[in-house]
């Protein structure tokens, strides 16, 4: 879920689980978890544009 | 403009002045402070001045060569959103904090009600009709409705409504007299 790259929409390689991505949304994420989330939106084009 | 560099290679062309990079920079990671803001602030317009915020300090750190490692700079950017939220809450607190001590001294004094001549109103009072006075002692006194009033006394409510009328006409009269 960390992989940092340069994708556009739907071109990631290990992308976050629905699920996951409506935890971040919802702030029910663990705080290691949710970190995690927000390092893999900040380099992954694909996963941002699912939200 | 896609200049099809890496995130790691815009860094250190920002901080040789190449005002491409440093756009495309803001184009690349704008967007996605936005969408951290989105997240933690949980409202569009304090999500974008997040962004304008956070972009001013990366630009003017990497402008600076302060980013020493450029393959970092996602990090940085994350690490700057992160820090600039918790001052817009500290900030927040502060000013609540502020409000909540300070708030009651800025509230400006209500006007001064007028100062009646409580001993002259009472003789006003006293000069009404018997029935003028029961119906503005239950008014404003027993603070009874028309209705209430109208059923004690057993007269209409339209009635009762009149002779307040009346009443206050005379002791508005009779108060101004000695103004």
């Amino acid at each position: 879920m960390t992989t940092p790259h340069l994708g556009g929409p739907n071109d990631c390689s290990n992308p976050i689980e629905a699920a996951v991505l409506m935890d971040y949304w919802l702030a029910a994420l663990p705080s290691a978890a949710e970190q995690a989330v927000e390092q893999h939106l900040m380099t992954c084009d694909g996963c941002r544009d699912r939200r | 403009m896609n200049l099809g560099l890496s995130d790691a290679d815009l860094a250190p062309r920002i901080a040789a002045g190449d005002r491409e990079a440093e756009a495309e920079m803001c184009r690349r990671m704008g967007p996605r402070i936005r969408l951290y803001g989105l997240r933690r602030l949980r409202s569009p317009s304090a999500a974008d001045d997040l962004v304008q915020q956070v972009l001013l300090k990366i630009l003017e750190a990497l402008r600076a060569a302060r980013l020493r490692e450029p393959d970092k700079l996602v990090q940085f950017v994350l690490g700057t959103c992160r820090m600039t939220v918790l001052d817009l809450r500290r900030s927040s607190y502060r000013q609540e904090e502020l409000l909540a001590t300070f708030g009651g001294d800025l509230m400006p004094d209500p006007p001064p009600m007028p100062r009646l001549d409580d001993r002259h109103l009472a003789r006003c009072v006293q000069a009404l009709k018997e029935r003028e006075r029961s119906v503005v002692v239950m008014t404003f006194y027993d603070e009874q409705t028309a209705a209430e009033t109208a059923r004690f006394l057993g007269i209409s409510e339209a009635n009762i409504r009149v002779i307040r009328h009346r009443a206050i006409q005379q002791l508005r009269a009779c108060m101004g007299a000695t103004l």
